[in-house]
């Protein structure tokens, strides 16, 4: 009996360890000059609630990847040029962000605002 | 004492999900609950599935066509563990894995993903349930149990270089307080028993590094009411239904609404109301397995939601008591 509920200790003890480290983040070396991240635009910043609209990232760098989010709404697409989905009811003012990131890790970060309104 | 296993199929989570029962604050938190304390040095554990859909929207208590997401689902599998430190306490905790949350788009949008998929470990739930009344003449006891909510992640989950949806995200990313009480009735000589189910979950809001932009998600605090009915069955032919109990659940969910950089978003909280059927079947003393069904039969849902229509859940129990201690 005490074998099992050592073992079990035992097994929760590294399921949590191991998620820790899972979690973990690398610590990135920033090199702020290898990616330039010019300009992060939305084709229209102001919209109604369901409606959509592009967001565009404009940078250059060596591979780079775009990671993108939304504080409302959902993102679809990959690359540089996105659409965006508003909240189909919810009105309100909602964070666009786009990372840019290169092959060494290196990365900017920029967000825009859109006005999702009520028609 | 039969174990009994008392599914408490909460249907919410977020990150994990339940708009109501999709859009998550965080998993499905135990689809199981443990009603009362275990003997000393006891060790139980729960293993379990849970399905849920949802494929229309509500606004208020009616339902509304809405053009978004025809329909989503999730498959969680989850754990609890309880330990008998002593005939008045014991300790517990939980915690599970969506093996996936996905989310159909309607093709109307046009996406170029209109499939959407989360997947990964919920939040875990670690807890101290202390018995605090017992009156074994009357069969009536009252025990409470207060306990932490965990993130397991440190960062939202990112598909496809892009930052999914709370309402896919595993885990809600934000500690929370969870405090249970549990009373319990029994009328031996009917076989029955009574149970209320009390949880409340305060949740905090995120770390800003959670979300890549940086936003503080506060998801809102939760209620949980249940009361519940079991009846071990009692037919002629007893050697079919000895090992057998029935149980009918009836439970009230409220949510407040969440919080984005403190400001609040309408389109969440909710009032919900379920019914939950539930058989339990019982091999010598030692295995539980049960299934349940989850039915809501009444949602208040705040602005336009998407709600749940139905879930299933099994699970299997084992529990591992000394002889010395039966």
């Amino acid at each position: 009996m005490r074998n099992i509920i050592s073992l079990t200790l035992l097994s929760i003890t590294i399921l949590f360890a191991g998620i820790s480290l899972i979690s973990c983040d690398k610590k990135d070396d920033n090199n702020p000059d290898s990616i330039v991240f010019s300009d992060l635009f939305a084709e229209n910043d102001t919209v109604f609630i369901g409606d959509t609209t592009m967001v565009t990232a404009v940078a250059t760098g060596e591979e780079l990847a775009y990671i993108w989010s939304a504080s409302k709404g959902d993102i679809d697409g990959y690359g540089d040029k996105v659409k965006y989905l508003a909240p189909p009811c919810q009105p309100g003012d909602f964070t666009i962000s786009c990372k840019v990131k290169d092959k060494s890790d290196n990365e900017k970060t920029k967000s825009i605002t859109i006005n999702v309104k009520l028609p | 004492m039969r174990t009994l296993i008392i599914f408490l199929c909460l249907n919410c989570v977020s990150g994990n999900v339940i708009s109501q029962c999709f859009s998550s604050p965080g998993n499905p938190i135990g689809g199981t609950a443990n009603t009362g304390i275990l003997h000393k040095n006891a060790l139980r554990v729960i293993t379990f599935y849970r399905y849920s859909i949802s494929d229309r929207y509500f606004e208020g208590d009616q339902k509304v066509d809405m053009v978004k997401v025809d329909k989503a689902i999730y498959n969680y599998v989850g754990t609890i563990l309880g330990y008998g430190i002593s005939k008045k306490l014991t300790l517990e905790t939980e915690f599970g894995y969506f093996i996936n949350k996905k989310q159909w788009f309607n093709e109307s949008l046009n996406l170029v993903e209109p499939l959407k998929e989360g997947y990964g470990f919920s939040n875990a739930v670690i807890s101290a349930k202390l018995n605090i009344y017992k009156n074994a003449e009357k069969r009536f006891g009252i025990t409470t149990s207060a306990g932490a909510k965990i993130p397991m992640r440190q960062h939202a989950l990112i598909v496809n270089n892009t930052e999914l949806s709370t309402d896919l995200q595993p885990s809600t990313g934000s500690y929370g307080i969870v405090i249970q009480t549990f009373i319990l009735k029994e009328r031996p000589f009917q076989a029955l028993r009574f149970f209320l189910l009390n949880r409340c979950e305060f949740n905090f809001a995120s770390s800003p590094d959670f979300f890549l932009n940086g936003v503080q998600q506060k998801f809102g605090n939760m209620f949980y009411t249940s009361f519940i009915i079991s009846k071990h069955l009692h037919f002629r032919h007893e050697w079919l239904t000895e090992n057998w109990t029935a149980i009918l659940q009836i439970r009230n969910e409220v949510r407040a609404k969440d919080r984005q950089d403190g400001e609040i978003m309408d389109e969440s909280g909710n009032c919900s109301f379920f019914v939950s059927p539930q058989l339990n079947y019982t091999h010598r003393e030692k295995w539980n397995i049960s299934a349940l069904l989850d039915f809501p039969v009444y949602q208040y849902l705040n602005g336009v939601q998407l709600a749940g229509k139905f879930a299933f859940s099994v699970s299997i129990t084992r529990d591992f008591i000394r002889k010395e201690d039966k």
